[in-house]
């Protein structure tokens, strides 16, 4: 096995252990929604006790000013700024918005600013889709068999259903140009791989398509880093990501509005969605920043002669992440 | 694969990947969305054993007000009791997979419970409230040391006890046994559990075992 395939091996086997994992999609009492946990292995989870902590003590805070404001309208200013603390903590504990965020960005050669885009445009669109649910289930479904808890569990499937399409679809975008090339190693029996592949016996075995430069020739057989990492930032596919996330709206925005209608407290209610979103988006932004940082490292780290195959293997990893977390959240939900 | 002939590259690599399924996930720390006000009672009988274990959950107002929204059948923005009766149907039915989230033990020894006759759902003051009482699945006499706790093992709904005296033992052999109430420092357990919560993660990814360190009990002591 030659060094290059060595590393993808690693990744591939180390991405599905850390998707090895257990969700809980469904609420236990069998009423109200529950947010998605997955919950793999103890990797960090002392920081993330500390998450926890600090968003439960914000979600109860946060209630705690929602039925103030209900007899004292001038409290608004710090039901707006708990959920803004609570949507900050709330996107650092486990989720799924941030996970597909920041693996597409991994996964693509998308500029920070625009992954920043991307964050807050997907929190928002959460937001949004809070309020048309609880809207829809005050207003439309309310005396029908359909319940506001049957309309998210609804989205989330539909959010979870276009995560796997989309992680599905950029691994795909991922593993064409491998195949192009005709080179060799090839990813999809890599695991079964026990042929040694020597390194320099298949000259005559690629194709070589126009504008390809084989740079690697002779020495590696990954392709030109270049082919597999889309260069241009492709709105379509950016617009897929944000509305795969954004289909799932957040539990503490549907309780929240829930009893902001009950209360009549609407502009209230949807600030305070607005406010939750905008704390979401900077930790997204955060984290996805955090996560293309990492990737340029160990890029660095790798030195110019591997940084081709180090970066195809990142890349990969990043997209076979999305399609096991959607995977695994979908089968979770159903 | 031998790692340890990984290249640096390769373990910054990983660690940065670690990192972002650290991001995703947790071991079982979803955080809790439902907050309920609880009230145990130990029910004893005259010949000195548990007979009963009787629940009273009180939820807070913004968690009950999505249960209108759902339940509302009728539309007239109060729960009616038909309506609640579907509500305590619903929620007898879940629980039963999760324990009635009682973690009851005799002397050492785990003893599940049978699933209420009957899950009352009720609501006051905009507060769903959840009345049932859940019986152990052998007789337990009262001997040596028992403990009772309630705690949400998935982290859903969190159970609370606002004061020592909303735990307590009744019935007539109460007086045959002295109590305690336990409210384990979530710090201190985490602490002093590192290498063996970090096991049962992976032996045991929802959870359901370790969640009865974290959850506020009565000990019962009796000669």
């Amino acid at each position: 096995m030659t060094k290059s395939q060595r590393v993808t091996l690693a990744l591939l086997a180390f991405s599905s252990v850390m998707l090895a994992v257990a969700a809980h999609a469904q609420s236990p009492l069998g009423i109200g929604t529950a947010e998605p946990s997955v919950t793999p292995s103890g990797f960090g989870w002392q920081f993330l006790a500390f998450v926890n902590e600090q968003q439960q003590a914000f979600y109860r805070a946060l209630t705690g000013a929602l039925k103030a404001i209900r007899d004292d309208q001038s409290k608004l200013w710090l039901l707006i700024v708990l959920s803004f603390a609570y949507g900050v903590f709330h996107a650092a504990g486990p989720g799924h918005g941030k996970a597909v965020i920041s693996s597409y960005m991994i996964a693509n050669e998308v500029a920070l600013r625009r992954g920043i885009l991307l964050s807050f445009l997907s929190s928002f669109l959460q937001g949004v889709t809070a309020i048309l649910v609880v809207g829809a289930a005050f207003l439309l479904l309310r005396g029908t068999s359909v319940s506001m808890t049957d309309a998210t569990h609804f989205m989330e499937l539909a959010s979870y259903l276009l995560i796997t399409l989309f992680g599905a679809w950029l691994l795909w975008r991922k593993l064409r140009p491998l195949r192009a090339v005709g080179s060799n190693i090839s990813i999809t029996h890599a695991g079964a791989d026990n042929h040694h592949h020597g390194h320099s016996h298949h000259h005559h075995d690629h194709h070589h398509h126009d504008g390809e430069v084989c740079a690697t020739c002779g020495h590696s057989h990954a392709p030109d880093p270049a082919m597999i990492s889309g260069r241009h930032f492709s709105l379509r596919e950016a617009w897929s990501a944000v509305i795969a996330v954004g289909l799932r709206p957040c539990s503490g925005s549907l309780l929240v509005l829930s009893f902001a209608l009950l209360n009549g407290l609407y502009v209230g209610g949807i600030l305070s969605v607005f406010a939750i979103s905008l704390g979401t988006a900077i930790t997204v932004s955060a984290l996805a920043t955090m996560a293309v940082l990492a990737k340029d490292l160990a890029l660095r780290f790798a030195g110019s002669g591997r940084a081709a195959t180090v970066s195809m293997a990142i890349e990969i990893g990043g997209a076979l992440l999305v399609l096991a977390l959607g995977i695994v959240l979908f089968t979770a939900a159903l | 694969m031998n790692t340890g002939s990984l290249s640096p590259s390769c373990k910054t690599l990983i660690a940065a990947f670690g990192f972002l399924a650290a991001s995703i996930s947790s071991p079982a720390l979803a955080h809790p969305h439902v907050f309920a006000e609880a009230r145990l009672e130990v029910e004893t009988t005259i010949d000195g054993t548990i007979a009963e274990l009787r629940n009273v959950w009180r939820f807070d107002e913004v968690f009950s007000s999505s249960v209108v929204i759902d339940f509302d059948t009728n539309n007239n923005l109060v729960m009616d009791p038909d309506e609640l009766k579907i509500v305590g149907s619903i929620v007898k039915e879940s629980l039963e997979e999760f324990g009635y989230y009682t973690n009851l033990s005799g002397n050492g020894r785990d003893i599940s419970v049978l699933p209420p006759e009957q899950m009352i759902a009720d609501f006051q003051d905009g507060q769903l409230l959840l009345i049932f009482a859940v019986k152990p699945a052998e007789p337990m006499p009262l001997t040596g040391k028992l403990s009772v706790g309630v705690y949400d093992p998935t982290m859903y709904a969190a159970i609370d006890f606002p004061t020592d005296g909303d735990l307590l033992v009744t019935g007539p052999s109460a007086d045959k046994c002295e109590t305690n109430v336990v409210r384990p420092d979530p710090d201190k357990v985490l602490a002093e559990n590192q290498a063996s919560l970090t096991e049962a993660f992976f032996n045991d990814p929802g959870g359901n075992d370790i969640s009865k360190l974290f959850a506020t009990r009565i000990e019962i002591n009796c000669k």
